[in-house]
């Protein structure tokens, strides 16, 4: 019984919390998180329940034993193929690595680790903070230096970081341009130049 | 499934026969590492047991034997027919590869019929029928690791696969990786495998003494399971360091990209792993004198492996792969900023090592639970048992499913950037379609053992 409420208790407040918290706390959760944690609780419960369950006797019949046995490895076989057909599905398409976009690839290369610019730039909420968001990338290199294309003021800045210092950050970001081959920096500049 | 591609197509059948290819062949090569050792141990402590746990296993072993050649006729005779482009490479490349392995399976099936009937006649010399047991591992293993060869290069091949040296196409950047990782695996795998025998067994025999006997052998079985279980993050750890190195495009698509939902599952089904090898252990401990004083610990244990588990599954987002635009605003299905750091490698790190860590601690103390009380074998729990068949189920899925992983860390390729897979059939399959199809061969492959379980020792029993 106890169980049963303590269970119920925490599936509330996952529930109720996000209500309670501001946007800026940082720390509000999304609903697909909601759906996560409650799973994650009802799985706690179960799992306790199980603890202290009370032992069971052998069976009457072998019938039954394999019956159950069959049983047991059904339901957790299709469980855990349930709760894969419920995950995020991307559409059935080609692999990342070919057949992708130039922007779809490009955006790879941006999250490459060995390239590493998610770690410095943000993009749409994720990412480093060392360097500019670069959500609106696009739009505003267009009207950083007058006179210049976004083409152009992309190109310097992967290739001499240096030669415009964005004000408040400091001149840290290194030639990437040089460590990339041309089919990747093109692909990373058409990303680049998509983010509008 | 695209509109244009039949319900079933070549990769279909081929996937299907050459997992299942791959589970038995794993049964019968990790399992007779502990059978030789099993009956080792019989010699040294005379507890007839161990003695009658490797004969069983074996005569199990023997019978999937041959459903192994089967299933691995079936996959070649698919990958020729259908897969010509591929199997004519990698036939020629690796052609004396192939030689030698035609030639160690030979050796290998002579000695494993000799190791299984010289049983009774070499009962007087030990020694020698030990160190059959032995040289049947040894072959088994160089079995594994040439095809361990072939299957590795696919992904990771050196530079020039068309002229590289026969050394270079085996000795690839991921070849050791797997080598290291399947031993062990093969290993848990096997374990589990003599836990779901022996639970089947316990639960439909009638005589006092065979229950004793099963109980004791499931008991063992899930021993053998947890310890190589525990190892076994380790190897992957090697495996994915490799493939990391080795190209950095595989790596996103396997940990960042459309691949890493795939590992919020796997995460799911080895969490559970653990936890269920727990689960076990509290069940048998209860019937030692003295064992429910061990409640408090295990209640400890469950809390830290089931925050652990949470922490190692909470995903970084909810979309399913790097380049989905959310539909509603990015705050909506990512990781709130200020919790980003639960999403991150660190703290998924130090996740798993504490649900291992905590394993490894009951299994010690259960240890000394079973050292410092009498246990009554053939009495107990009869969930015990049936924790002990979810075990292998868990095994079984996440072995056909990661295989499914691993084939698609190539994407579109038959070999990695050299040979482009231009078949129909050649886009990545979404999440919940491989968990069908993994599920689906599990089942199957169920089915065929429970088979040989109940023909090997029920029918004419
Ligand atoms: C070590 C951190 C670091 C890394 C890694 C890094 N950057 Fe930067 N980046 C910065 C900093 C700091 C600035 C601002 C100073 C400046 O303009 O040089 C900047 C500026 C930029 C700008 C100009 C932004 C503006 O608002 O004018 C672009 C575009 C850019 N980076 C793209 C990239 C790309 C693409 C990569 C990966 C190939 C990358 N950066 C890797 C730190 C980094």
């Amino acid at each position: 019984m106890r169980l049963i409420i303590t269970t119920m208790a925490i599936i509330v407040a996952i529930w109720l919390i996000p209500f309670v918290l501001s946007d800026e706390s940082g720390l509000k959760f999304g609903w697909p998180y909601s759906v996560f944690f409650t799973l994650a609780t009802l799985f706690g419960g179960f799992l306790f329940y199980l603890l202290r369950m009370p032992p069971m006797g052998p069976f009457t019949s072998s019938r039954r034993a394999i019956g159950s046995v069959v049983l047991v490895f059904l339901v957790s076989i299709g469980i855990i193929t349930l709760l894969a057909n419920v995950s995020p599905q991307f559409a059935f398409e080609g692999a990342a690595t070919a057949g992708a976009t130039a922007e779809e690839r490009g955006k790879a290369v941006f999250n490459d680790p060995k390239v590493g610019c998610f770690l410095c730039h943000t993009v749409q909420g994720a990412g480093g903070t060392r360097g500019p968001d670069l959500t609106h990338i696009a739009t505003v290199a267009a009207n950083r230096k007058p006179g210049m294309s976004a083409q152009d003021y992309l190109k310097e800045s992967l290739e001499n970081p240096g030669a415009y210092v964005v004000p408040s950050f400091d001149n840290i970001m290194p030639p990437v341009a040089k460590a990339l081959s041309p089919e990747a920096f093109s692909d990373l500049m058409t990303y680049l130049k998509a983010l509008k | 499934m695209p509109p244009d591609v039949p319900l079933i197509n070549d990769r279909l059948v081929l996937w299907v026969v050459s997992e299942l290819h791959l589970l038995f062949a794993a049964f019968v090569l990790g399992s007779p590492i502990f059978i030789v050792i099993s009956e080792i141990l019989g010699v040294r402590t005379r507890d007839a047991r161990f003695e009658r746990l490797a004969r069983e296993t074996m005569r199990i072993v023997a019978i999937s034997y041959s459903l192994t050649a089967l299933f691995g006729a079936a996959m070649t005779f698919v990958l020729v027919a259908r897969y010509q482009t591929l199997s004519n490479f990698i036939f020629q490349r690796f052609y004396p590869i192939f030689g030698l392995y035609a030639t160690f399976i030979v050796v290998e099936t002579i000695l494993m019929y000799a190791y299984l009937y010289s049983w009774d006649a070499l009962e007087r010399r030990k020694s020698l029928h030990i160190s059959i047991g032995v040289a049947l591992n040894v072959v088994g293993t160089l079995v594994m690791f040439l095809m361990n060869g072939v299957g590795s290069f696919m992904l990771t091949p050196p530079s020039s696969p068309d002229r590289a040296r026969l050394w270079e196409l085996v000795n690839n950047a991921t070849w050791t990786g797997l080598n290291l990782h399947r031993f062990i695996a093969n290993i848990a795998f096997g374990g589990f495998m003599v836990a779901l025998f022996a639970a089947f067994m316990y639960l439909t025999s009638r005589k006092e003494e065979d229950s004793a006997f099963y109980d004791w052998m499931g008991y063992i079985g899930n021993f053998i399971g947890v310890a190589a279980l525990i190892a076994l993050p380790v190897a992957g750890y090697i495996y994915t360091k490799e493939i990391f190195a080795y190209n950095a495009t595989i790596s996103t698509l396997l940990m960042a990209d459309k691949l890493a939902w795939f590992f919020v599952i796997q995460g799911t089904m080895v969490g559970l792993l653990f936890l269920g090898a727990g689960y076990y252990m509290w069940l048998s401990i209860q019937r030692i004198k003295g064992g429910p004083r061990f409640r408090t610990y295990f209640r400890g244990v469950f809390w830290v492996a089931l925050i652990g588990l949470i922490i190692w599954l909470v995903p970084q987002n909810f979309l399913p792969s790097l380049t989905t635009k959310p539909a509603g605003p990015i705050g909506e299905v990512a990781i709130p900023e200020k919790a980003i750091f639960l999403g991150l490698m660190p703290a998924k790190g130090l996740a798993v090592s504490a649900i291992i860590l905590v394993t490894a601690f009951l299994y010690l103390l259960y240890r000394q639970a079973i050292a410092t009380g009498t246990m009554t074998w053939g009495r107990i729990d009869t969930k015990a048992q049936l924790t002990l068949t979810f075990l292998p189920a868990m095994a079984v899925y996440t072995m056909t499913f990661m295989g499914a992983v691993r084939e698609s860390a190539r994407g579109e390729w038959h070999i990695f950037q050299f040979m482009a897979d231009k078949s129909a059939e050649s886009y990545l399959t979404p999440l919940g379609y491989a968990a069908t199809v993994s599920g689906l061969i599990t089942v199957i492959f169920f089915l065929l053992v429970s088979g040989i379980f109940w023909l090997g020792f029920k029918v004419g029993h």
